[in-house]
Protein backbone atom coordinates (compact mmCIF):
# COMPACT_ATOMS: atom_id res chain seq x y z
CA UNK A 1 0.00 0.00 0.00
CA UNK A 2 1.38 3.50 -0.26
CA UNK A 3 2.90 5.28 2.14
CA UNK A 4 1.04 7.91 3.55
CA UNK A 5 3.45 9.12 6.30
CA UNK A 6 6.88 9.94 6.86
CA UNK A 7 9.08 7.08 7.60
CA UNK A 8 9.76 7.30 11.42
CA UNK A 9 5.74 7.46 11.80
CA UNK A 10 5.11 4.55 8.66
CA UNK A 11 7.59 2.31 10.21
CA UNK A 12 5.73 2.68 13.43
CA UNK A 13 2.37 2.44 11.73
CA UNK A 14 1.96 0.91 8.79
CA UNK A 15 0.25 -2.34 10.20
CA UNK A 16 -2.47 -0.52 11.38
CA UNK A 17 -3.32 1.18 7.93
CA UNK A 18 -3.34 -2.37 6.73
CA UNK A 19 -5.82 -3.65 9.49
CA UNK A 20 -9.61 -4.08 8.51
CA UNK A 21 -11.08 -1.18 10.90
CA UNK A 22 -8.48 1.58 9.27
CA UNK A 23 -10.05 -0.23 5.79
CA UNK A 24 -13.48 0.16 7.05
CA UNK A 25 -12.72 3.77 7.74
CA UNK A 26 -11.45 4.62 4.86
CA UNK A 27 -14.15 3.87 2.64
CA UNK A 28 -16.32 5.98 5.22
CA UNK A 29 -14.52 8.63 4.09
CA UNK A 30 -13.95 8.43 0.80
CA UNK A 31 -17.67 8.31 0.97
CA UNK A 32 -17.92 11.72 3.63
CA UNK A 33 -15.20 13.44 1.16
CA UNK A 34 -16.90 13.12 -1.56
CA UNK A 35 -20.85 13.53 -0.30
CA UNK A 36 -20.62 16.44 2.57
CA UNK A 37 -17.71 18.94 3.05
CA UNK A 38 -15.42 17.49 5.57
CA UNK A 39 -12.55 19.27 7.54
CA UNK A 40 -9.91 19.55 7.88
CA UNK A 41 -8.67 19.10 3.55
CA UNK A 42 -7.91 15.22 2.86
CA UNK A 43 -4.28 16.20 2.94
CA UNK A 44 -4.03 17.90 5.87
CA UNK A 45 -5.46 14.91 8.12
CA UNK A 46 -2.14 13.46 9.36
CA UNK A 47 -0.62 17.11 9.67
CA UNK A 48 0.49 16.32 13.37
CA UNK A 49 2.70 13.73 11.83
CA UNK A 50 3.94 15.51 8.99
CA UNK A 51 5.11 18.47 11.37
CA UNK A 52 6.61 16.15 14.05
CA UNK A 53 8.20 13.00 13.36
CA UNK A 54 8.17 10.64 15.40
CA UNK A 55 12.09 10.57 17.05
CA UNK A 56 11.34 14.41 17.48
CA UNK A 57 8.00 14.00 19.57
CA UNK A 58 9.08 15.91 23.04
CA UNK A 59 5.39 16.86 23.76
CA UNK A 60 2.26 15.88 23.53
CA UNK A 61 -1.01 18.22 23.19
CA UNK A 62 -4.08 15.78 22.80
CA UNK A 63 -6.76 17.23 21.46
CA UNK A 64 -10.49 16.01 20.52
CA UNK A 65 -11.36 16.79 17.19
CA UNK A 66 -10.79 19.12 14.09
CA UNK A 67 -12.76 22.21 14.31
CA UNK A 68 -15.75 21.98 12.54
CA UNK A 69 -15.78 25.82 10.62
CA UNK A 70 -14.78 26.60 7.14
CA UNK A 71 -11.48 27.36 7.01
CA UNK A 72 -10.44 25.99 10.62
CA UNK A 73 -9.14 23.12 11.11
CA UNK A 74 -5.31 22.48 9.55
CA UNK A 75 -4.51 18.70 10.61
CA UNK A 76 -2.74 20.12 14.34
CA UNK A 77 -4.89 19.95 17.55
CA UNK A 78 -6.13 23.52 18.95
CA UNK A 79 -4.31 25.32 15.75
CA UNK A 80 -6.39 27.13 13.66
CA UNK A 81 -5.17 28.55 9.84
CA UNK A 82 -3.62 31.97 9.66
CA UNK A 83 -6.26 34.62 8.88
CA UNK A 84 -9.39 32.65 11.10
CA UNK A 85 -10.32 34.03 14.06
CA UNK A 86 -8.84 32.28 17.21
CA UNK A 87 -10.93 30.03 18.57
CA UNK A 88 -12.27 30.01 22.69
CA UNK A 89 -10.12 27.66 24.08
CA UNK A 90 -7.44 28.95 22.01
CA UNK A 91 -7.54 32.11 23.14
CA UNK A 92 -7.23 30.95 26.49
CA UNK A 93 -3.86 29.12 25.89
CA UNK A 94 -2.68 32.05 24.59
CA UNK A 95 -3.77 33.76 27.92
CA UNK A 96 -2.32 31.24 29.79
CA UNK A 97 0.86 30.81 27.77
CA UNK A 98 0.97 34.95 28.33
CA UNK A 99 0.53 34.45 32.34
CA UNK A 100 3.00 31.66 32.35
CA UNK A 101 6.09 32.64 30.44
CA UNK A 102 5.25 36.29 28.73
CA UNK A 103 4.99 35.87 25.34
CA UNK A 104 2.62 38.21 23.72
CA UNK A 105 -0.45 36.74 21.92
CA UNK A 106 -0.20 36.44 18.52
CA UNK A 107 -1.90 38.53 16.05
CA UNK A 108 -2.94 34.31 14.46
CA UNK A 109 -3.67 31.00 15.97
CA UNK A 110 -1.44 28.87 14.43
CA UNK A 111 -0.02 26.53 16.41
CA UNK A 112 2.67 25.39 13.33
CA UNK A 113 5.95 26.85 15.33
CA UNK A 114 5.70 24.16 18.04
CA UNK A 115 4.61 21.55 16.02
CA UNK A 116 7.72 22.00 14.34
CA UNK A 117 9.54 21.84 17.45
CA UNK A 118 8.53 18.68 18.43
CA UNK A 119 5.05 19.52 20.02
CA UNK A 120 2.81 16.53 18.56
CA UNK A 121 -0.79 18.17 18.55
CA UNK A 122 -2.84 15.11 18.00
CA UNK A 123 -6.58 15.14 18.08
CA UNK A 124 -7.98 11.84 18.77
CA UNK A 125 -10.22 12.17 15.87
CA UNK A 126 -9.16 13.24 12.65
CA UNK A 127 -11.86 14.19 10.52
CA UNK A 128 -15.14 16.19 10.95
CA UNK A 129 -17.85 17.25 8.98
CA UNK A 130 -18.39 20.49 8.75
CA UNK A 131 -20.52 21.85 11.41
CA UNK A 132 -21.21 19.07 13.46
CA UNK A 133 -18.64 18.34 16.09
CA UNK A 134 -17.95 14.52 17.22
CA UNK A 135 -19.61 13.69 13.75
CA UNK A 136 -16.12 10.86 13.31
CA UNK A 137 -16.44 10.13 16.59
CA UNK A 138 -16.51 6.47 16.91
CA UNK A 139 -15.49 5.53 13.39
CA UNK A 140 -12.18 4.17 13.89
CA UNK A 141 -10.10 6.94 14.46
CA UNK A 142 -9.71 6.78 18.14
CA UNK A 143 -7.69 3.00 17.43
CA UNK A 144 -5.21 4.60 15.15
CA UNK A 145 -4.99 7.67 17.62
CA UNK A 146 -4.15 5.14 20.76
CA UNK A 147 -1.75 3.71 18.17
CA UNK A 148 0.11 6.73 18.11
CA UNK A 149 -0.13 7.44 21.86
CA UNK A 150 1.14 3.47 22.21
CA UNK A 151 3.93 3.93 20.38
CA UNK A 152 5.34 6.86 21.99
CA UNK A 153 5.03 5.57 25.82
CA UNK A 154 6.79 2.80 24.19
CA UNK A 155 9.65 5.46 23.18
CA UNK A 156 12.69 4.95 25.92
CA UNK A 157 13.11 8.42 25.53
CA UNK A 158 10.54 10.23 27.69
CA UNK A 159 8.07 12.08 26.08
CA UNK A 160 5.79 15.02 28.02
CA UNK A 161 2.03 14.31 27.58
CA UNK A 162 -0.12 17.29 28.17
CA UNK A 163 -3.67 16.30 29.26
CA UNK A 164 -6.80 18.86 29.33
CA UNK A 165 -9.50 18.07 30.08
CA UNK A 166 -10.93 14.88 30.95
CA UNK A 167 -11.33 12.92 27.54
CA UNK A 168 -7.55 13.53 26.62
CA UNK A 169 -7.19 12.38 30.65
CA UNK A 170 -8.86 8.98 30.01
CA UNK A 171 -5.62 8.28 27.79
CA UNK A 172 -3.39 8.23 31.12
CA UNK A 173 -3.63 4.37 30.53
CA UNK A 174 -1.96 4.14 27.79
CA UNK A 175 0.77 5.96 28.73
CA UNK A 176 3.91 3.95 31.07
CA UNK A 177 4.31 6.98 34.04
CA UNK A 178 7.19 5.03 35.12
CA UNK A 179 9.10 6.68 31.74
CA UNK A 180 6.92 9.69 30.66
CA UNK A 181 6.11 12.67 32.44
CA UNK A 182 2.17 14.20 32.59
CA UNK A 183 0.92 17.34 33.03
CA UNK A 184 -2.71 17.29 33.56
CA UNK A 185 -5.50 20.15 34.28
CA UNK A 186 -8.84 21.40 33.11
CA UNK A 187 -9.78 21.81 29.51
CA UNK A 188 -8.92 25.72 28.08
CA UNK A 189 -12.41 25.61 26.98
CA UNK A 190 -14.11 28.92 28.50
CA UNK A 191 -16.51 26.37 30.20
CA UNK A 192 -13.63 24.92 32.54
CA UNK A 193 -10.96 27.27 31.96
CA UNK A 194 -11.27 28.95 35.64
CA UNK A 195 -11.67 25.73 37.32
CA UNK A 196 -7.92 24.77 36.99
CA UNK A 197 -6.47 25.47 33.61
CA UNK A 198 -5.59 29.45 34.48
CA UNK A 199 -2.65 28.94 36.32
CA UNK A 200 -1.78 25.38 36.02
CA UNK A 201 1.46 26.97 33.87
CA UNK A 202 2.08 24.01 31.94
CA UNK A 203 4.42 25.16 29.26
CA UNK A 204 6.82 26.44 31.80
CA UNK A 205 6.53 22.39 33.22
CA UNK A 206 7.17 21.03 30.28
CA UNK A 207 10.49 22.98 29.57
CA UNK A 208 11.39 22.46 33.00
CA UNK A 209 10.97 18.21 31.58
CA UNK A 210 13.06 19.34 29.02
CA UNK A 211 15.57 20.91 30.60
CA UNK A 212 16.02 18.23 33.37
CA UNK A 213 16.36 15.67 31.01
CA UNK A 214 18.75 17.57 29.24
CA UNK A 215 16.86 18.82 26.06
CA UNK A 216 16.44 21.64 24.41
CA UNK A 217 12.82 23.52 25.77
CA UNK A 218 10.74 24.50 23.19
CA UNK A 219 9.90 28.22 22.17
CA UNK A 220 6.68 28.52 22.74
CA UNK A 221 6.57 32.24 22.40
CA UNK A 222 4.35 32.53 18.66
CA UNK A 223 5.62 35.15 16.30
CA UNK A 224 3.18 37.28 14.81
CA UNK A 225 2.24 37.26 10.84
CA UNK B 1 -40.20 27.73 46.48
CA UNK B 2 -40.87 29.02 42.83
CA UNK B 3 -39.18 29.57 40.25
CA UNK B 4 -40.76 29.25 36.43
CA UNK B 5 -39.85 31.46 33.21
CA UNK B 6 -42.58 31.73 29.85
CA UNK B 7 -41.49 33.37 27.17
CA UNK B 8 -43.20 34.08 23.42
CA UNK B 9 -40.24 36.27 21.10
CA UNK B 10 -38.36 36.24 18.28
CA UNK B 11 -34.79 35.60 18.18
CA UNK B 12 -32.69 38.33 17.99
CA UNK B 13 -29.88 36.91 16.01
CA UNK B 14 -28.69 33.24 15.07
CA UNK B 15 -28.37 30.90 17.46
CA UNK B 16 -25.01 29.73 19.14
CA UNK B 17 -23.99 26.17 19.23
CA UNK B 18 -21.20 25.24 21.14
CA UNK B 19 -19.78 21.93 22.79
CA UNK B 20 -18.50 21.46 26.21
CA UNK B 21 -15.13 19.35 26.29
CA UNK B 22 -17.19 16.27 27.17
CA UNK B 23 -19.24 16.85 23.92
CA UNK B 24 -22.39 18.38 25.58
CA UNK B 25 -24.01 20.28 23.10
CA UNK B 26 -24.96 24.38 24.49
CA UNK B 27 -27.55 26.57 22.62
CA UNK B 28 -27.43 30.47 23.72
CA UNK B 29 -30.04 32.31 22.16
CA UNK B 30 -31.61 35.90 23.08
CA UNK B 31 -35.28 36.50 22.93
CA UNK B 32 -36.92 40.04 21.93
CA UNK B 33 -40.24 39.81 23.95
CA UNK B 34 -42.45 42.72 23.52
CA UNK B 35 -44.23 44.34 26.61
CA UNK B 36 -47.82 44.56 26.98
CA UNK B 37 -47.69 47.98 27.27
CA UNK B 38 -46.25 51.01 25.26
CA UNK B 39 -44.26 53.91 26.73
CA UNK B 40 -45.52 57.69 27.49
CA UNK B 41 -44.55 58.63 23.63
CA UNK B 42 -46.96 55.55 22.73
CA UNK B 43 -44.22 53.06 21.91
CA UNK B 44 -43.80 49.58 22.78
CA UNK B 45 -40.65 48.38 24.19
CA UNK B 46 -39.04 44.82 23.96
CA UNK B 47 -37.10 42.86 26.76
CA UNK B 48 -34.22 40.58 25.34
CA UNK B 49 -33.99 37.83 27.52
CA UNK B 50 -30.60 35.56 27.23
CA UNK B 51 -31.84 31.88 27.07
CA UNK B 52 -29.59 28.61 27.18
CA UNK B 53 -30.70 24.78 26.22
CA UNK B 54 -28.70 21.95 26.09
CA UNK B 55 -28.02 18.54 24.16
CA UNK B 56 -30.84 17.99 21.99
CA UNK B 57 -32.85 20.61 22.48
CA UNK B 58 -29.92 23.05 21.66
CA UNK B 59 -29.66 20.91 18.45
CA UNK B 60 -32.58 21.55 17.33
CA UNK B 61 -33.06 25.03 18.08
CA UNK B 62 -29.56 25.58 15.85
CA UNK B 63 -30.62 23.66 13.21
CA UNK B 64 -34.47 25.39 12.78
CA UNK B 65 -34.34 28.41 14.65
CA UNK B 66 -32.69 31.46 13.23
CA UNK B 67 -32.66 35.64 13.59
CA UNK B 68 -36.31 36.52 13.77
CA UNK B 69 -37.62 33.17 14.53
CA UNK B 70 -40.74 32.96 16.60
CA UNK B 71 -40.10 30.94 20.08
CA UNK B 72 -41.96 29.93 22.77
CA UNK B 73 -39.37 29.11 26.04
CA UNK B 74 -40.66 27.35 29.13
CA UNK B 75 -37.83 26.94 31.97
CA UNK B 76 -36.28 28.40 34.72
CA UNK B 77 -34.04 31.66 35.58
CA UNK B 78 -30.38 30.61 36.54
CA UNK B 79 -27.64 32.66 38.15
CA UNK B 80 -23.96 32.45 37.76
CA UNK B 81 -21.10 34.30 38.04
CA UNK B 82 -17.56 34.37 36.40
CA UNK B 83 -13.84 36.78 36.93
CA UNK B 84 -13.38 38.37 33.36
CA UNK B 85 -10.36 38.99 32.41
CA UNK B 86 -9.86 42.15 34.16
CA UNK B 87 -10.44 40.68 37.50
CA UNK B 88 -14.06 41.98 38.06
CA UNK B 89 -17.35 39.58 39.03
CA UNK B 90 -19.38 39.41 36.59
CA UNK B 91 -23.22 38.07 37.63
CA UNK B 92 -25.38 36.76 35.02
CA UNK B 93 -28.70 35.57 34.96
CA UNK B 94 -30.35 33.89 32.13
CA UNK B 95 -33.12 31.75 31.56
CA UNK B 96 -32.49 27.65 31.24
CA UNK B 97 -34.87 26.98 28.52
CA UNK B 98 -36.10 23.49 29.42
CA UNK B 99 -38.57 23.60 26.32
CA UNK B 100 -38.56 25.44 23.21
CA UNK B 101 -41.47 25.37 21.01
CA UNK B 102 -40.71 26.50 17.14
CA UNK B 103 -43.80 28.51 16.69
CA UNK B 104 -43.56 29.55 12.86
CA UNK B 105 -43.15 26.44 10.29
CA UNK B 106 -39.66 26.96 8.80
CA UNK B 107 -39.96 28.89 5.81
CA UNK B 108 -41.30 31.45 8.03
CA UNK B 109 -45.27 31.06 7.31
CA UNK B 110 -47.36 30.82 4.32
CA UNK B 111 -46.39 27.22 2.40
CA UNK B 112 -45.52 25.49 5.63
CA UNK B 113 -44.23 22.31 4.04
CA UNK B 114 -44.43 19.46 6.38
CA UNK B 115 -46.32 18.90 9.03
CA UNK B 116 -45.87 19.37 13.16
CA UNK B 117 -43.44 16.92 14.05
CA UNK B 118 -42.53 15.77 17.47
CA UNK B 119 -38.80 15.52 18.19
CA UNK B 120 -38.49 12.18 19.13
CA UNK B 121 -35.83 12.00 21.57
CA UNK B 122 -36.30 14.31 24.23
CA UNK B 123 -36.13 17.72 21.78
CA UNK B 124 -38.67 20.14 21.01
CA UNK B 125 -40.98 20.46 18.30
CA UNK B 126 -40.92 21.93 14.97
CA UNK B 127 -42.03 22.04 12.21
CA UNK B 128 -40.97 20.69 8.17
CA UNK B 129 -37.46 19.90 9.09
CA UNK B 130 -37.50 18.55 4.60
CA UNK B 131 -35.17 20.27 2.60
CA UNK B 132 -32.98 22.90 3.04
CA UNK B 133 -33.01 26.41 1.02
CA UNK B 134 -31.68 27.90 3.18
CA UNK B 135 -30.34 31.24 1.17
CA UNK B 136 -29.00 33.29 4.51
CA UNK B 137 -24.92 34.10 3.87
CA UNK B 138 -22.35 32.09 4.48
CA UNK B 139 -21.68 32.15 8.11
CA UNK B 140 -21.25 29.04 10.19
CA UNK B 141 -24.93 28.50 11.76
CA UNK B 142 -26.35 28.32 8.35
CA UNK B 143 -24.14 25.92 7.54
CA UNK B 144 -25.11 24.04 10.60
CA UNK B 145 -28.61 24.21 9.36
CA UNK B 146 -27.03 23.25 6.21
CA UNK B 147 -26.91 19.83 7.06
CA UNK B 148 -28.64 19.14 10.28
CA UNK B 149 -31.55 17.41 8.52
CA UNK B 150 -29.86 14.19 9.05
CA UNK B 151 -29.74 14.20 13.05
CA UNK B 152 -32.36 11.46 13.35
CA UNK B 153 -30.87 8.73 10.89
CA UNK B 154 -27.93 7.27 10.53
CA UNK B 155 -25.73 10.01 8.48
CA UNK B 156 -23.26 6.97 7.64
CA UNK B 157 -25.77 4.61 6.03
CA UNK B 158 -24.37 3.61 2.83
CA UNK B 159 -26.90 3.24 0.24
CA UNK B 160 -24.86 0.25 -1.41
CA UNK B 161 -22.96 1.69 -4.10
CA UNK B 162 -19.55 2.04 -4.52
CA UNK B 163 -17.76 5.43 -4.60
CA UNK B 164 -15.96 5.61 -7.47
CA UNK B 165 -12.59 7.43 -6.62
CA UNK B 166 -9.52 6.56 -8.03
CA UNK B 167 -7.53 5.38 -4.94
CA UNK B 168 -3.80 5.94 -5.83
CA UNK B 169 -4.42 9.37 -5.15
CA UNK B 170 -6.14 9.51 -1.68
CA UNK B 171 -3.95 10.85 1.05
CA UNK B 172 -5.56 8.63 3.52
Amino acid sequence: MKQLLQDSWWNQLKEEFEKPYYQELREMLKREYAEQTIYPDSRDIFNALHYTSYDDVKVVILGQDPYHGPGQAQGLSFSVKPGVKQPPSLKNIFLELQQDIGCSIPNHGSLVSWAKQGVLLLNTVLTVRRGQANSHKGKGWERLTDRIIDVLSERERPVIFILWGRHAQMKKERIDTSKHFIIESTHPSPFSARNGFFGSRPFSRANAYLEKMGEAPIDWCIKDL
Amino acid sequence: MLNRVVLVGRLTKDPELRYTPNGAAVATFTLAVNRTFTNQSGEREADFINCVTWRRQAENVANFLKKGSLAGVDGRLQTRNYENQQGQRVFVTEVQAESVQFLEPKNGGGSGSGGYNEGNSGGGQYFGGGQNDNPFGGNQNNQRRNQGNSFNDDPFANDGKPIDISDDDLPF
